[in-house]
């Protein structure tokens, strides 16, 4: 009743039916042509490319009876060739290297090498996972390893050619098995699976040659479990249910909906994939693998050989890959990759999983240095450009129960200069609060321009960082709806920042002048605030408190003020901020005596 | 126990029996997914299925399922506990192996355990049944050295041979490892069955959902919890209490708060050790240490899903209000920040740091101080 899986019974049995290792093949085939044939092999790579397969394929090779000497085309029929495939040759020892580690297995095994082969020409002893032999019993193995007698012939294979001793190494002939090529490994299962005459979709091999990860005895176990389920064909939905793994479709719904920003979405697609009994690390290694698609898609085209899709994929890839950006996609993977260390080291990571996919969804998009550039120029003439720096709606609160819509006091830990993070989220996500009406009477430039205090007041209750700005901005007039702010040149910054949150300034100022308002920005040409005169604050408001007090405190202000009985009715800074002109105060002396 | 018995884990039943009908169920396997959610049940039930004399199969048009008589010698025999062909491996073995005669259980299967139990017996021949099973438990303790001496095993057993690997972290073990079995994998227990299952036995209905949803359907983590009595106040009257305060929580309250969650934990530590006294104390203070944060992150998780609009799957859907006042505080970004924090304290309690300075550092973080920075 027993079945032999897949990968046992499809071991390759001669050279020429190794897959993917051509050159080690080719030259193991030389060294038996020429008589080349070195005492030692140290066969070394990941799981699953065929070590094994070699190391035995070599032992056959090398003691076929039906052969005068070693061939490089073993009988498969000679009891030696039988006999070493089911593993119990007298000649061809294998050894589990991982449970005879100690000094005395190897000490044993040197006593057995002297004594000649029974039946073939050569004794070979094949040590599999040689790498957690103890290091007393590699350095046992090395004289005999050095010089072995002539009918004694080692081969090591190892996953982890790390840990074989150097001393080790250096006395045998290396050869590093390299993963196997996803399109070598599909004709592969696309060979056994018509050998086994099980019928299938083009895709289901794409998909298995992709989660094989360059091992050929992945894709054969994953090969066989799909089969076991026993429907016919095979598709890939069946593999994905079969195997458990996480569909790849959802996988880029959730990258979908992260690229959409949408985070109750992808809360609904997180819980839709847990639910099928994905764990957090499937899910993040699913969807590095996706944001990894992207990245070659966006650096060359859908069409490139980098990636291992089906052309179905390539459709959906190359639509997703148009709501992402370079650097936002490489800031994404990072943080995947460190995510999913924690995760992994985590009991129950799913609230974390969750907690991460929200702020990869809520992240700013990333914009590359030279738009930065772009729009900086472009809002010194004066040019709209918000564009891509608007970052998305935050979520609201849908839920059940009656929330006062916003958090009444700010949150503890955003301070004067909120990070990146939260900084426009303070002035987009927060709905202007309850302004009443703020200018009585008629509504006019110049009213609006005396009530701009208590207005920039009132904004800076809610979103201080804008308000702050703009500050730095006067009314320049008032024409029906529309009412211009001018900005000094010096402070394009606080421009842009006043022009990416106009949605937000114009609902204020509706608000607070009671009539519907647009708003429209420009930079004044002369370096002078066109208008400060209208200020009515205390002297000097708009400076900081050091500055005053250094501008007042000055001896030649002091002279003025004492010997002419003057007042201080504004200070003003020049332009260029040495600290000797910070002093020029305007004065102007009343009551002289 | 026979197969039928199992609820919630079709699929990973359905793949089995789907494999054994088409006659290819492999000689390994890893049943891989959370602790207590069936796979030690599923893999002793499977077990007496492939050792039964006298196997049923009932026959279904999509599915025709096999399953132990319940009559037959090996059954009875199974069920006995003694069946000859059945071998359950676990790291308790240890006391009575060869090499480590008579040392004590460690956290770890320690390689001795694998040789003698496993390695050296899998080439008996079965005894009363066809053939044998070996069923590993806790395959994420074994150490390296233990999953490198399995390897030749798993990958070639002989063929009477049936190997079946418990998992709980299957991405924990050696990708050689992994590579050699066909990994089955066990999906969450329903929050109805484990409600029912906990009310049955006499817990009240909004906490059964509570440790039901807490435990994110593990149903031997629910019952641990929901079942667990500390001193002074059952588990539930902790975490009602841990939520109002941590809704009201502000910074100056950091450290009184502080201290009574590590009172909390030593009294669940304590009501542990009653029942296993084998299980180490500091294991005990961590994994108690370990559920208070769960409970904290519960509480973010939940302010989280308020926000994005999935108020009806929260966790503590018995103290809706608590979590209310704290989402009107903190908005989604928040929250998700504030997780990342919490299970950064959790990894702190595996590390073996202080467990005091853990919540004091926690909680005054929580309340938004920057008097530490992340």
């Amino acid at each position: 009743m027993a079945y032999t899986v897949l990968a046992r019974r499809f071991r390759s049995q001669t050279f020429d039916d190794v897959v993917g290792q051509d050159a080690v093949a080719q030259t193991l085939k030389n060294a038996i042509k020429m008589g080349r044939v070195a005492h030692a092999y140290l066969f070394t790579g990941t799981r699953g490319v065929g070590k094994t397969t070699m190391a035995r394929i070599l032992a056959k090779a090398l003691n076929c009876l039906e052969a005068d000497g070693p061939t490089t085309t073993p009988c498969l029929k000679c009891d030696s060739c039988v006999s070493v495939n089911a593993g119990e040759d007298i000649d061809v020892i294998e050894i589990d290297g991982a449970s005879n580690t100690g000094v005395d297995d190897v000490r044993q095994l040197r006593q057995n090498a002297i004594y000649r082969p029974a039946r073939a020409r050569y004794k070979v002893y094949i040590i599999d996972e040689v790498h957690m032999l103890s290091t007393q019993a590699f350095n046992a193995l090395l004289k005999i390893l050095e010089e072995p007698p002539d009918h004694v012939k080692f081969i090591f294979a190892t996953t982890e050619p790390n840990k074989v001793l150097p001393t080790i190494q250096s006395r045998c002939q290396r050869f590093d098995f390299g993963a196997i090529d996803p399109a070598v490994i599909g004709r592969q299962l696309a060979g056994v699976l018509k050998s086994e005459k099980i019928t299938f979709e083009d895709d289901v091999i794409v998909a298995l040659s992709r989660l094989a990860n360059g091992s050929m005895r992945d894709g054969l176990s994953l090969l066989d479990q799909v089969i076991s389920a026993g429907v016919e064909p095979l598709t890939v939905a069946l593999l994905e249910e079969a195997l458990g793994q996480p569909s790849r479709q959802k996988i880029c719904e959730l990258a979908e909906r992260i690229g959409q920003h949408d985070a109750a979405a992808v809360l609904g697609a997180l819980d839709a994939l847990l639910k099928t009994g994905q764990t957090a690390v499937q899910i993040i290694d699913a969807l590095i693998d996706v944001v990894r698609d992207l990245i070659v898609i966006q650096s060359t085209n859908a069409a490139s050989d980098l990636l291992v899709l089906t052309s179905e994929e390539r459709k959906t890839m190359a639509a997703l890959a148009g709501l992402f950006d370079t650097p936002g996609l490489i800031y994404n993977i990072t943080t995947l990759e460190k995510l999913r260390w924690t995760i992994k080291n985590s009991d129950n990571p799913r609230a974390l999983l969750e907690a991460s996919m929200l702020r990869l969804a809520l992240s700013e998009h990333f914009i590359g240095l030279e738009n930065v550039l772009a729009r900086l120029e472009a809002t010194g003439g004066g040019a709209s450009a918000g564009g891509g720096l608007k970052k998305n709606a935050p979520p609201e609160l849908k839920a059940p129960g009656a929330f006062s819509p916003r958090p009444q006091e700010k949150a503890p830990d955003a301070g004067p200069f909120p990070s990146k993070m939260t900084a426009p989220r303070d002035a987009d996500a927060l709905p202007v609060q309850e302004t009443g009406r703020m200018i009585a009477g008629e509504v006019t430039a110049e009213s609006v321009r005396n009530a701009w205090g208590k207005m920039t007041q009132a904004l800076a209750e809610n979103n201080g960082m804008t308000a702050r700005f703009l500050e730095d901005a006067t009314v320049a007039g008032l024409e029906g709806n529309l009412l211009r702010l001018r900005f000094a040149k010096s402070a394009a910054l606080a421009m842009s920042h006043c022009q990416s949150r106009t949605e937000t300034l114009e609902a204020f100022f509706t608000k607070a002048l009671g009539q519907a308002v647009r708003l429209a920005f420009e930079a004044s040409d002369n370096g002078a605030p066109a208008e400060t005169a209208a200020k009515s604050a205390a002297p000097g408001a708009k400076m900081d408190k050091s500055t005053r007090q250094k501008a007042l405190s000055d001896p030649a202000v002091q002279l003025l003020l004492t010997g002419l009985d003057a007042k201080v009715t504004d200070i003003e800074e020049l332009k260029t901020l040495s600290p000797e002109e910070v002093q020029d105060a305007d004065l102007s002396s009343e009551g002289e005596t | 126990m026979s197969l039928k018995n199992i609820f919630c884990q079709e699929r990973a039943i359905g793949a089995l029996q789907r494999a054994m009908n088409a006659g290819r169920l492999a000689h390994a396997y890893i049943f891989a997914g959370p602790a207590g959610v069936g796979k030690r049940t599923t893999a002793q039930a499977w077990a007496k299925m492939l050792l039964c004399r006298e196997r049923r199969q009932e026959k279904a048009t999509d599915l025709s399922f096999n399953d132990s008589c319940g009559r037959c010698e090996s059954c009875r025999v199974f069920e006995g506990g003694g069946h000859p062909d059945y071998h359950l491996i676990e790291k308790e073995l240890r006391p009575f192996t060869m090499d480590d005669k008579g040392k004590e259980a460690k956290q770890d299967l320690p390689i001795a355990v694998v040789r003698e139990f496993l390695i050296d017996k899998v080439a008996h021949r079965p005894v009363m049944s066809e053939c044998t099973v070996y069923v590993l438990r806790e395959a994420e303790r074994l150490n390296a050295s233990s999953q490198n001496a399995l390897l030749k095993v798993l990958e070639e057993p002989p063929k009477h041979c049936f190997i079946i690997l418990l998992c709980s972290r299957a991405d924990r073990l050696l990708p050689t490892t992994q590579s050699r079995c066909q990994i089955v994998r066990f999906g969450p227990v329903d929050e109805p069955h484990i409600v029912a299952a906990l009310t049955e036995k006499g817990v009240d209905k909004t906490q059964a959902q509570y440790w039901a949803r807490l435990s994110e359907g593990s149903m031997g983590e629910a019952l641990g919890w929901a079942t667990l009595a500390p001193k002074g106040s059952s588990c539930y009257e902790i975490k009602r209490q841990l939520v109002d305060s941590l809704a009201k929580h502000r910074l100056e309250d950091s450290l009184e708060l502080a201290a009574w969650m590590g009172d909390a934990a030593s009294r669940i530590s304590g009501a542990w050790s009653d029942i296993e006294p084998q299980t180490s104390k500091t294991d005990l203070g961590r994994r108690a240490a370990k559920g208070l944060l769960r409970m904290v992150v519960a509480v973010y998780s939940d302010v989280m899903k308020l926000h994005a609009g999935q108020g009806d799957q929260i966790v503590n859907a018995d103290q809706t209000g608590p979590i209310e006042a704290l989402a009107r505080r903190i908005d989604a970004e928040q929250s998700a920040e504030k997780i990342a924090k919490v299970y950064e304290n959790i990894r702190w309690v595996e590390a073996s740091v202080n467990e005091k300075l853990i919540f004091e550092e926690l909680l005054l973080n929580l309340a938004g101080s920057r008097i530490i920075s992340a």
